[in-house]
């Protein structure tokens, strides 16, 4: 893999290269009008101005880092909340049968709602704007957590489990050192999926009403016919969502250093 | 004279009953064996005949219908260090090193970590594993995982060690090269071990004790002492006396 990027690849780079080079030509002879379709020298410009300002060509000019920092408190609070829910509940089912019969079957029927189909009534509970976001990522980001980290938790093998228990430890030295880094891989498939997810559904809630936010910015873009902000905020949000994903891998290498199949960023 | 003795199974029982079945299993019908301190006792029998349930009940992992297994007088609770176990997969913490690995059970005590440091490498060096201390399971071979098995329960200095067909899953080389390892631990260290396996030969040339179980339901069918005196070398095998012992023994298994 990193060989493979050391030595370039003509073939990869054919694509892209010509999809610029081509958005470039159309763009820039005027063929699509920059309503539709802003050039790519023009986002440039654009985008110096959003992270930094000085220039004034929109009205977000100089306030990236405000939209920025609202939108990944919101992704914060909603993931956390999520994570915090799905693994202590899943280590819960994963590992008691009782509570596995009292609460799975009922999360995944609540499951079988698409996410999207509860922001009307997110709406009517919290309003429009902040708390309808942040619940909005809480639910959708608690699936994908609680499924890997019930499966993690329930499938730690036997015989693991009897090797721990016969070389002293107690139910507490159990949990620590035997169950929780055999189920740790799945926790981190699932709070990856959970991460990425809380960003999706960080621009659903914020496309409803919030003043701040890379979403916001999205919407309110497109009613002032700013279209050249949309694909900025678009990339802003990828880039976000792919330094998040970077950073939760770090924690979690760092939490468990020699895990094998340790997964990477 | 009690406290000679180590384990003591008296007329256990054991069945199991597949979820949805009415009807059970019976896996180990009216079982009494005794493993003296210091002894080293192989239980041989034909796979599936219930061996491995007699050790999970000494190991403290299930428990007998009827009948009692006694520890050092005790009746058996749960699983112990005391009674260490050594799986027929090596059963090793994937997350671990081999010094990792070794060092659990002592850390699980609290012990002292300049002590857990010096016990670890001399029982590195016991097994033969110096030089692969931070090396992880999934790196060595089948063999060397069975070492760091052995070395993980032995630094325990537990009073009886439980071996469940340890050497079964190895490669013929192999299995005779850690079945000497074996012999110099116990002639060094003189563990009480109970030894289940399916090997006729490695009973006899490890055991001091030999019980033989039928098919299922397991019953002893023989109790036999072994006649060679330790250590005993490979050649052991071509001994007219050992060659008679397991041919008697395989026509009993069949």
């Amino acid at each position: 893999m990193r060989s493979a990027l050391r030595t370039i690849d003509l073939t990869v780079l054919a694509l892209p290269v010509s999809l610029l080079a081509a958005w470039y030509l159309v763009a820039e002879t005027g063929q699509v009008p920059s309503y539709l379709l802003p050039s790519p020298k023009e986002l440039v410009r654009v985008t110096k101005d959003f992270a930094w300002g000085g220039t004034g060509l929109t009205p977000y000019s100089g306030t990236l880092m405000e939209h920025v920092a609202a939108s990944i408190m919101r992704v914060l609070s909603g993931f956390s909340l999520a994570a915090f829910l799905g693994l202590s509940l899943g280590l819960l089912t994963g590992r008691v049968s009782l509570i596995k019969r009292l609460m799975d079957p009922t999360i995944h029927l609540v499951r079988a709602v698409p996410g999207i189909g509860w922001l009307p009534l997110a709406m009517v509970w919290f309003g429009v704007g902040e708390k309808t976001t942040v619940f909005l990522i809480a639910l959708a980001a608690f699936f994908p957590v609680y499924i890997n980290a019930a499966h993690g938790f329930a499938n730690v093998p036997v015989h693991l489990l009897r090797a721990g228990q016969m070389l002293g430890a107690d139910k507490y030295a159990l949990f620590r050192s035997v169950i929780l880094p055999a189920a740790f891989p799945s926790l981190i498939v699932g709070l990856r999926l959970g991460l990425g997810v809380s960003w999706g559904f960080l621009v659903l809630g914020e496309l409803t009403g919030v003043t701040k936010g890379l979403g916001a910015v999205m919407m309110d873009a497109r009613l002032l016919g700013q279209t050249e902000m949309i694909p900025i905020a678009m990339i802003c949000i990828g880039l976000l969502g792919k330094i998040t994903d970077m950073l939760l891998i770090k924690v979690c290498n760092r939490v468990y250093p020699g895990h094998v199949g340790k997964v990477s960023g | 004279m009690m406290v000679q003795q180590a384990l003591i199974a008296n007329s256990v029982h054991k069945s199991f009953s597949a979820p949805a079945e009415e009807s059970s299993l019976a896996v180990l019908e009216n079982i009494s064996v005794i493993v003296e301190q210091g002894e080293i006792v192989a239980l041989v029998g034909p796979s599936g005949c219930g061996k491995s349930t007699l050790l999970n009940i000494a190991a403290g992992f299930e428990k007998p219908d009827t009948g009692e297994v006694l520890f050092m007088g005790n009746t058996i609770t749960g699983p112990s260090p005391e009674r260490a176990v050594v799986f027929q997969s090596a059963s090793l913490f994937p997350w671990l090193t081999v010094k990792e690995n070794i060092a659990f059970g002592l850390k699980t005590a609290k012990v002292k970590p300049k002590i857990i440091e010096e016990k670890c490498s001399r029982f590195i060096e016991l097994v033969g594993l110096a030089g692969f201390e931070n090396y992880y399971p999934y790196q060595l071979s089948g063999g060397m995982q069975q070492r760091v098995a052995l070395a993980r329960v032995l630094v325990l200095e537990p009073k009886m060690l439980l071996m469940d067909e340890p050497f079964a899953a190895l490669d013929a080389q192999t299995r005779l090269a850690m079945q000497q390892v074996l012999m110099s631990i116990s002639m060094a260290l003189k563990p009480t071990i109970l030894f289940i396996t399916h090997d006729v030969e490695e009973a006899l040339i490890l055991a001091d004790k030999v019980y033989v179980m039928s098919k299922l339901p397991g019953t002893i069918i023989r109790e036999l002492e072994v006649p060679f005196a330790r250590p005993r070398p490979i050649s052991i095998i071509g001994d007219p006396q050992f060659s008679k012992l397991k041919s008697e023994i395989l026509a009993q298994l069949f």
